[in-house]
């Protein structure tokens, strides 16, 4: 026994030594970080660095909603010299904490990205005055430190609605059938889904009054072969354009298009190339621009809280893809009018001639 | 017997040196600044209101699932199942604490602990009968139970009972049976109180109690106990009801404090935690509070590590792991000892 514990005594000096030996670069960084922690408060007026936080629900390389987030606040670090910190979880449970986490640590904004974080803004953010919140794709009250971004989700799928009821009609494409019937494959069953489908289905029926549309939800965001299940369902029903948004879950949908030989409608980023030839075009969320119009405004000190800004068509915030993947694979058969008529679509919805419905709780906070 | 106490003191610390000292080598060896990540794991642990009340949140069930699985090694099981002991009866308060209105606050308080403790103790009496019944191995049982409580609770948030937003959760309980924040902005909450109460009624139970006093001798040979007129096969079912009731709890407090709702999979392995804290101090009920509140300090510092000197947490686990090696050779050692004294008094058996 004794000599076990001398062992294990000389093990434990030994390895302090060794603490000792590479102490001594290591104790510079953290007197760094805590007094740059220190100072954050007041960084404005002492001319530091912003110091700006990034929270996920979820992780970075999605492709998707996350990774236009970091696009933005990279971009905003080459062009401001800004400092970014970024907390990536995929589990729920996570959220709160880092989201707290960050608020304490006294940077000077910190932002939530994603609609998941409204309710843990909401029970925080009064706790934190002097620090600037932002939510991304959600409205929150939680205070005048605050600021929202909605997104027109509506606005942008009334036109992948429209490309989707002309292109099924062009029966000359191969996968393409007669049947006027199109789909769409939706997430979770949640609010903001709705007025993706809303907008989609105006502006389907805007092109023809009688076609049908297929409507379903997987219920995640999360399973490639549920969303791959529906799609193909839908498929089988007749539908020969399926319009996803669904993230992950929407990959499987778009991949049973590719697969049946038929087409889909991409989401969120520009997901034309994933299959190429078999996904016509995409709605895009551009949320890279608002992560950056936000950590510029802090940065110019135009910051201001309790506000939300309306991202839509007009101002670029949503748009369609420039079809020119689906142009290159159909060559000549591609019908070059899908192309002007959503030019004109879109012109139309800016400038007011075609107002575009909205679900209950969305739609320009300024007319509301 | 009291220097032998001493001792386990001794090994402890000197355990906990050892296991901290492998994870600098590891840190070390993987490239990051071990001192750094120490002082961010100590400041992420304890220093200011957020941190420390980070650590006291995760202490509770980690000490809840520990004591939970201490009772039920006093019967001579190992209940490797109180995970999903803790899913259920966080679902079972999360459910009656919203579907249930207009009761006074404290009584519906009380309904959704007791639905939380019944649905605990059931399920882990699943495994307990089978053990006497068909001699099936519990920690088999327990830790597929384990599986199935999950995804039973996690088809339940995201389908019937969804709270229909973008999050897999539940609907918000009633304002009333909220166990309010005692230590804000961070998460820790009344139910640390709770929690309390319940391991000194558990204590209490276990070591000045006649229950405690057959659980006790039923571990130790249930054999003897039949011997001596205690029906062990009873014993161990109340050992394992027990165990799975104080998981209930744990999960209660994780919902009507911690958070408000049920989240899906918000556990994280909580009740693994509370495992390893009670086999690192072998079993002993008194010490797993201590281990627990260790434990908890490192899963907070963790976070804060990961944040902010940039080392993934599972560092910390791999430190937590071995420590419990570490600490389970000591006990074989022991143990060893034990025998061979045994035998030298002639005193053979078996």
């Amino acid at each position: 026994m004794k000599k076990r514990l001398l062992a294990v005594l000389m093990g434990c000096v030994m390895v302090i030594g060794l603490a000792g030996c590479g102490g001594g670069t290591s104790t510079g960084t953290e007197t760094e970080t805590s007094a740059d922690t220190e100072t954050a408060a007041d960084a404005e007026t002492s001319g530091d660095p912003i110091k700006v936080a990034l929270v996920y629900s979820g992780f970075l390389g999605d492709k998707s909603f996350n990774d236009l987030a970091h696009d933005g606040a990279m971009r905003a670090k080459e062009d401001f010299g800004i400092e970014v910190q970024e907390l990536e979880s995929g589990e729920a449970a996570d959220w709160e904490a880092n989201f707290v986490a960050m608020a304490d640590a006294g940077y000077d904004l910190v932002i939530g990205v994603s609609t998941q974080f409204q309710d843990i803004m909401e029970k925080h953010c009064p706790n934190y005055p002097d620090t600037k919140f932002a939510l991304i794709d959600g409205v929150s009250d939680a205070g005048d430190n605050v600021v929202s971004t909605l997104f027109a989700q509506n606005e942008g799928s009334f036109l992948t609605g429209a490309a989707a009821a002309m292109f099924t009609t062009h029966t000359e494409i191969e996968g393409v059938n007669e049947e006027k019937i199109i789909g769409w494959v939706g997430g979770m069953d949640i609010p903001v889904l709705h007025d993706y489908f809303v907008g989609f289905e105006q502006g389907a029926k805007y092109i023809d009054p009688d076609i049908q549309i297929l409507q379903s939800f997987a219920g995640n965001f999360t399973d490639a072969l549920k969303g791959k299940e529906l799609a193909t369902a839908q498929i089988n029903q007749g539908a020969d354009v399926i319009a996803n948004v669904a993230n992950i879950t929407g990959i499987g949908a778009m991949e049973a298009a590719s697969e049946l030989g038929v087409y889909a409608i991409g989401v969120d980023t520009n997901q034309d190339s994933l299959y190429p030839g078999h996904i016509i075009t995409s709605m895009q969320k551009k949320v890279d621009n608002c992560t950056y119009q936000i950590i510029e405004s802090v940065v110019n000190g135009t910051f201001e809280g309790g506000t939300s800004t309306y991202f839509n068509l007009a101002n670029e915030g949503v748009d369609v893809t420039d079809f020119s993947v689906i142009k290159e694979a159909l060559g000549d058969q591609f019908p070059q009018e899908i192309v002007d008529k959503v030019a004109e679509l879109r012109e139309q919805i800016i400038n007011g001639e075609i107002v575009v419905d909205y679900y209950e709780g969305y739609g320009d906070p300024a007319n509301q | 017997m009291a220097v032998k106490k001493m001792n386990r003191y001794v090994t402890l610390l000197l355990t906990l040196l050892l296991s901290l000292a492998v994870g600098f080598v590891f840190m070390l060896i993987l490239g990051y600044q071990p001192l750094d990540a120490y002082l961010q794991l100590f400041r992420g642990a304890f220093i200011g209101s957020v941190n420390l009340g980070t650590t006291l949140q995760k202490f509770v069930p980690i000490l809840l699932t520990g004591i939970g699985f201490a009772v039920a090694a006093k019967v001579g099981c190992f209940n490797a199942g109180i995970e999903g002991e803790l899913y259920l009866g966080a679902m079972a308060a999360a459910l009656t604490g919203h579907y249930i209105k207009g009761l006074p606050a404290p009584l519906h308080l009380l309904i959704c602990f007791l639905a939380a403790i019944i649905v605990g103790a059931l399920w882990a009496a699943i495994p307990a009968l089978l053990k006497v019944k068909w001699g099936v191995n519990e920690i088999a049982v327990c830790i597929l139970a384990g599986y199935v409580a999950k995804y039973i609770t996690s088809y339940l948030c995201n389908g019937p009972f969804s709270a229909g937003s973008g999050v897999p959760q539940t609907p918000q309980v009633e304002e009333g049976v909220i166990l309010p924040y005692i230590m804000e902005p961070s998460q820790a909450n009344a139910g640390i109180f709770i929690a309390v109460l319940a391991v000194a009624a558990v204590i209490w139970l276990i070591y000045r109690s006649t229950i405690g006093y057959k659980f006790t001798t039923v571990g130790l040979n249930p054999y003897h106990a039949d011997y001596m007129g205690i029906n062990s096969k009873k014993v161990i079912v109340q050992g394992m009801m027990l165990s799975g009731a104080l998981g209930g709890i744990a999960g209660a407090i994780e919902v009507l404090g911690t958070y408000g709702y049920f989240l899906d999979n918000f556990s994280l392995n909580i009740a693994n935690d509370g495992m390893l804290s009670s086999m690192i101090v072998w079993n002993d009920i008194r010490l797993v509070p201590v281990m627990s509140f260790f434990i908890a300090a490192l899963k907070a510092g963790a976070l804060s590590m990961e944040r902010f000197a940039g080392v993934p947490r599972s560092i910390v686990d791999t430190i937590t792991a071995i420590f419990v090696v570490f600490a389970t050779m000591e006990t074989l050692f022991t143990i060893k000892k034990k025998r061979k004294a045994k035998s030298g008094k002639g005193g053979k058996k078996e």
